[in-house]
């Protein structure tokens, strides 16, 4: 299913996009694939092959680690699956639907065809990344904090 | 070449080269830091505050990087980076970058990818420790519980 018109406010949200003509978030957009979730499905599995990253539309979605520690609570406006998607290796968290959720997903092979032909979408893209993986780290190295404290 | 790996010479073409003294602090922690950091020569010390003063947490050498999560989400910076015995770095602040990103995406596309690359791999060892952490935590409960 193409994206539409919630894909590109969706992605509106996200810091960098701003940089962006509405031409160019409208290209953006026809590029993700949307999906769709029922409550307690995987959407990602650690240790699986992380080929894409999801925009999460609507609904929420629990980060666990592969062992099963909780990590987030994402709901809908964070990218779930940055860490694999930038480094392309397999998946490090495991993103559970809490509740139904729809998501924006982007592949590897799009964002590469879609980079080399408009570079200003991959800088935004990049931003919006570096933006939730910044988040993501200070959150994840402060539950890191607590617990070495504790023990 | 990875998309961790810097290409030095493509920073160099639009960031300020600085020779930092040895014991100089480049960042320190809690301030607000507003530029990513490039070692070009020497090493820098990334440390934080444990119970008994500074730790190094991290020595980061030639090619690599710091400061990166600050460029991308500002806030304040979350460890103190040092040169204990001198360094030369490649300074590219927030406002630099935001220009060079506009009237050059093509060309700024490179560093970036690098930077989001770096944070991710601190993302991914972050969430690796955590999950030994909680391991081990959990290990020394079940002993409490048979103790």
């Amino acid at each position: 299913m193409a994206a539409t018109a919630a894909t590109v406010a969706a992605l509106c949200e996200l810091p960098g996009m701003e940089r962006l003509s509405e031409d160019q978030l409208r290209s953006l957009a026809d590029h993700l694939q949307l999906r769709e979730f029922a409550t307690g499905d995987v959407i990602l599995r650690a240790g699986d092959p992380g080929r894409s990253v999801h925009l999460v539309l609507d609904g929420d979605v629990e980060v666990s680690t592969g062992t099963g520690v909780q990590l987030a609570r994402q709901e809908a406006g964070t990218l779930v699956g940055a860490v694999a998607f930038v480094r392309r290796g397999p998946r490090t968290a495991t993103c559970t639907a809490a509740t139904t959720v729809r998501t924006a997903e982007l592949s590897e092979e799009t964002a590469d065809l879609l980079f080399t032909v408009d570079p200003a979408i991959g800088v935004a893209l990049e931003l919006a990344l570096g933006a939730q993986l910044g988040r993501d780290y200070r959150a994840t190295s402060a539950a890191l904090t607590r617990l070495l404290a504790e023990h | 070449m990875g998309r961790e790996a810097v290409d030095l010479h493509a920073v160099a073409a639009v960031a300020e080269s600085i020779e930092v003294d040895a014991g100089d602090v480049l960042i320190r922690e809690g301030d607000d830091a507003d530029a990513v950091f490039f070692v070009v020569d020497g090493e820098l010390a990334v440390s934080g505050n444990g119970p008994e003063g500074p730790v190094v947490l991290a020595k980061i050498g030639r090619g690599g990087i710091v400061g990166e999560g600050c460029l991308l989400s500002p806030g304040p910076a979350t460890a103190t980076v040092s040169a204990p015995a001198g360094a030369q770095v490649l300074r590219l602040g927030r406002e630099d970058f935001d220009m060079l990103s506009v009237a050059d995406p093509a060309g700024s596309l490179g560093i970036l990818r690098t930077i989001v690359a770096t944070i991710a791999a601190r993302l991914d060892e972050a969430t690796r420790q955590l999950d030994a952490a909680d391991v081990a935590r959990i290990s020394a409960a079940r002993v409490a519980l048979h103790a």
